[in-house]
């Protein structure tokens, strides 16, 4: 099971979207696929229609013993496309995480059952630098970062690769790749442009801006279901296939 | 009635149609579609699903085309892929969960469907208040099958969306009590119609003749090569058609057991015929052992390409080539054996044996001695022989004394699987356990020289036919000296594996059961 996390210590920069629509493509390639909504705002688990509650919230899920994680699995409404939902209460889940034993490898230990069931486990992150981002990024196979265009989100990436660097999680293979692009605007193309002769390890596919990704929570579907011909949805399955092209 | 996963029967006397319009006006089910479908139903000839209680089986709908790894009885999914070619072995699946699980099931052996089924279909779904399924119900009426003859049957598919077991519980108690649906006494899997392609009913390659210790050995020895000759016979149409590589794996066996056994028991059957026979068993093994060969190494090959470094793999492509040109020319040369008249006048030879009047065989000195008493003396000495050949064999003896060392033992194991069932469970369990510890490590050793010896053969023909170039015989090499490295290393690993099967403690379990009377 190969373990990826859309992650960005920036909010807003379309993780959830990725997450979903990646998630998706995997799933409908043959691949038992689990996506995982860390968010405590629910999005990932509001499109796939699955309700954002955990019996007994985060405490229970990460304090109880192996299997925990597995109870708590739902299934979608897509062939092999499973989701472990959000919960509001994942809003402390930097405290109760603190409060366990091995406080940064808690969430690998947790998915290592799903092993044998699952060749993909996707984790949506919420946009933060905490204890619960150094157990994703310590969890993770592959961290995909989405970036828009702007100054900022650049210097989130910066500020990412330094905490992957402080914090010693080196093993991880880190996949940017732009998000949201406007290409009327000179700023977007200039950034997508350049920013791979300084960064050659960023992912060549382009996930443009477009209303139809929008209409996921109207649909409360990812795009490839319901606009399988649409621009988005040709882009996320091509993403994949960089993706695993590149792994 | 706790049922999550259910295949279930609908009452004989309710209309398909009747019992639709109930459920959906009864119950919160939304219908999805309806279509006609085929499920296809595999397993593999010795149905290795089937003893783990799983099933394949394809949905085709149009053009639409779904392979599912499923419970038997119930139903409950455990893998799903929709297909875009047909799935015949465990690679032809993507890389993954399923096709890993799939491989540890089946391993070598084809998917050959065992019956079929045209259905038409209802796909029905319970939803949740946020609009997701929670249980999926399929209501369907079996248009043929074997059903058919007796009447129309109604089946209902029920599936619990994962995380909502209790919401499919309701449903299921809600089927089954208010509108008398009952479980499947037995799997649709195994009442539709079955294939047209040869599938015998629990074939198991292993021998299970039940002896009796007092029995005339020239009896109970045809027992046993009866059951033999069986095994080859139904092995034959699979090997001649090529579905997969056991079949001649199974047929190889057969034969070879049958040639050990004859061999070793001396004085069961008149002289002449053994002689005879043995011979022709012998020409039967030679006529397979390339072929064989071929199989075992082709099985092998990625595994053995990732032994190269990576940028020499490419270079073992020309012997896969040329390997696979091999194969199907000696896979003809074995359709010609066994069309050939020497092929059948054994056959006949063998057939006449087993068959011979008991006056005939009376005048073997052995044939009329209880069994038990010509397998101990078979087995003792067998075991001494193991015990002399094997306690001189030191880190620098040659490689061949570790293959007769492994051929004695394999005779030792074929006589074990023959008359084992003269002897006490746990201790001939025992006995075959020790002796399986001992051949896998004789066989991991010998196979290594094999394979080795083997590509040297092959690096040469393919030069002498101009197949591949230097680089290609440059890969080869290399593989050859990966597996010689290995199999010096292996090598060290024997005296002391040998020393546990020499223990006393062994040497007094093999004398308790074959050196004085039986246990």
């Amino acid at each position: 099971m190969k373990i990826f996390a859309t992650y960005n210590i920036k909010g807003g920069v379309g993780k959830t979207s990725t997450a979903v629509n990646l998630s998706w493509v995997s799933a409908v390639r043959g691949q038992p696929t689990v996506l995982w909504d860390l968010d405590p705002q629910g999005a990932a688990s509001f499109y796939y229609r699955v309700k954002a509650k955990i019996k007994g919230g985060t405490e229970a899920l990460i304090n109880q013993k192996k299997g925990a994680l597995e109870k708590v699995i739902k299934g979608t409404d897509y062939p092999n496309l499973d989701m472990i939902p959000a919960d509001f209460s994942y809003r402390n889940m930097d405290v109760i995480l603190s409060e366990s034993n091995k406080p940064e490898k808690r969430l690998r230990k947790m998915l290592s059952p799903l092993k044998g069931q699952y060749d993909v486990a996707m984790l949506d992150c919420p946009p933060s630098a905490s204890l619960l981002s150094e157990n994703v990024i310590f969890a993770s196979d592959v961290l995909l970062v989405p970036l828009i265009p702007t100054q900022l989100s650049l210097r989130a990436y910066q500020q990412l690769k330094r905490f992957c660097r402080d914090k010693q999680l080196d093993d991880v293979v880190v996949l940017p790749f732009f998000s949201m692009v406007d290409r009327r605007k000179s700023l977007h193309r200039d950034i997508v442009e350049h920013f791979g002769e300084k960064h050659p390890e960023v992912l060549k596919t382009v996930i443009g801006y477009a209303s139809v990704v929008e209409q996921m929570g109207m649909h409360r579907a990812p795009v490839g279901s319901f606009a399988p011909s649409s621009v988005p949805a040709r882009l996320f399955e091509a993403l994949w296939d960089e993706i695993t092209l590149r792994l | 009635m706790s049922l999550k996963h259910a295949i279930l029967t609908a009452p004989g006397d309710r209309f398909f149609d009747e019992i639709r319009q109930q459920l959906l006006a009864r119950l919160p089910l939304e219908e999805q579609r309806t279509r006609n479908l085929k499920r296809i139903w595999y397993d593999t000839f010795d149905s290795r699903l089937r003893k783990n209680g799983l099933i394949i089986e394809q949905i085709e709908h149009g053009q639409e085309r779904w392979l599912l790894l499923r419970t038997l009885g119930s139903g409950q999914l455990q893998f799903q892929i929709q297909l875009q070619k047909t799935v015949k072995f465990y690679d032809d699946l993507p890389e993954g969960v399923f096709r890993n699980k799939l491989r540890r099931l089946i391993k070598y052996r084809a998917l050959l469907p065992v019956s079929s089924t045209d259905a038409h279909n209802v796909e029905m779904i319970m939803s949740d208040v946020e609009g997701k399924a929670i249980v999926r119900l399929d209501i369907e009426n079996v248009e043929n099958g074997q059903q058919a003859r007796r009447a129309s049957r109604t089946y209902a598919w029920l599936r619990a969306v994962r995380g909502h077991d209790k919401d499919a519980r309701k449903l299921a108690t809600y089927l089954t009590k208010k509108l008398g649906f009952k479980p499947c006494d037995i799997d649709p899997a195994l009442l539709g119609q079955p294939s047209s392609q040869f599938f015998p009913q629990d074939y198991s390659a292993k021998l299970s003749v039940k002896l009796k210790r007092k029995e005339k050995a020239d009896v109970a020895v045809a027992r046993v090569l009866n059951k033999l000759l069986q095994l080859k016979r139904v092995n034959e149409p699979g090997m001649l058609k090529k579905v997969d590589t056991e079949f001649l794996h199974d047929y190889r066996i057969a034969i070879r057991q049958s040639r050990s056994l004859l061999a070793q028991l001396s004085e069961v059957y008149p002289a002449q015929q053994v002689k005879r026979l043995k011979k022709e068993f012998a020409w039967l093994s030679e006529r397979t052992s390339d072929l064989r060969d071929y199989d075992v190494f082709l099985l092998k090959f990625e595994r053995y390409e990732k032994e190269l470094p990576w940028d020499m793999r490419e270079h073992l492509e020309p012997l896969r080539s040329y390997l696979t040109k091999s194969q199907k020319l000696k896979q003809q040369q074995l359709k010609r054996t066994l069309a050939s008249a020497r092929y059948r006048r054994f056959m006949e030879v063998w057939e006449g044996l087993l068959q011979a009047p008991e006056q005939t065989r009376k005048r073997a000195a052995n044939s009329q001695k209880p069994v038990l008493e010509v397998a101990n003396q078979a087995m003792w000495k067998v075991y001494r022989k193991i015990m002399k050949q094997g306690l001189v064999i030191t880190n620098d003896s040659p490689i061949d004394e570790l293959h007769d060392l492994r051929k004695t033992g394999k005779k030792l194991r074929y006589l074990i699987e023959c008359f084992g069932t003269l002897y006490e469970q746990k201790y001939i369990s025992q006995v075959a356990e020790e002796l399986t510890a001992l051949q896998d490590v004789l066989g991991n050793l010998t196979d290594l020289d094999v394979q080795k010896n083997l590509l040297a053969k092959w690096a040469d023909e393919m030069q002498h036919a101009h197949v591949g170039g230097e680089q290609s015989q440059n890969a080869i090499h290399t593989l050859e000296h990966i597996l010689a490295k290995r199999e010096d290393k292996k090598k060290r690993e024997f005296v002391d594996c040998f020393a546990g099967f020499a223990r006393d403690e062994n040497r007094k379990l093999f004398k308790k059961l074959f050196g004085n009377k039986a246990v």
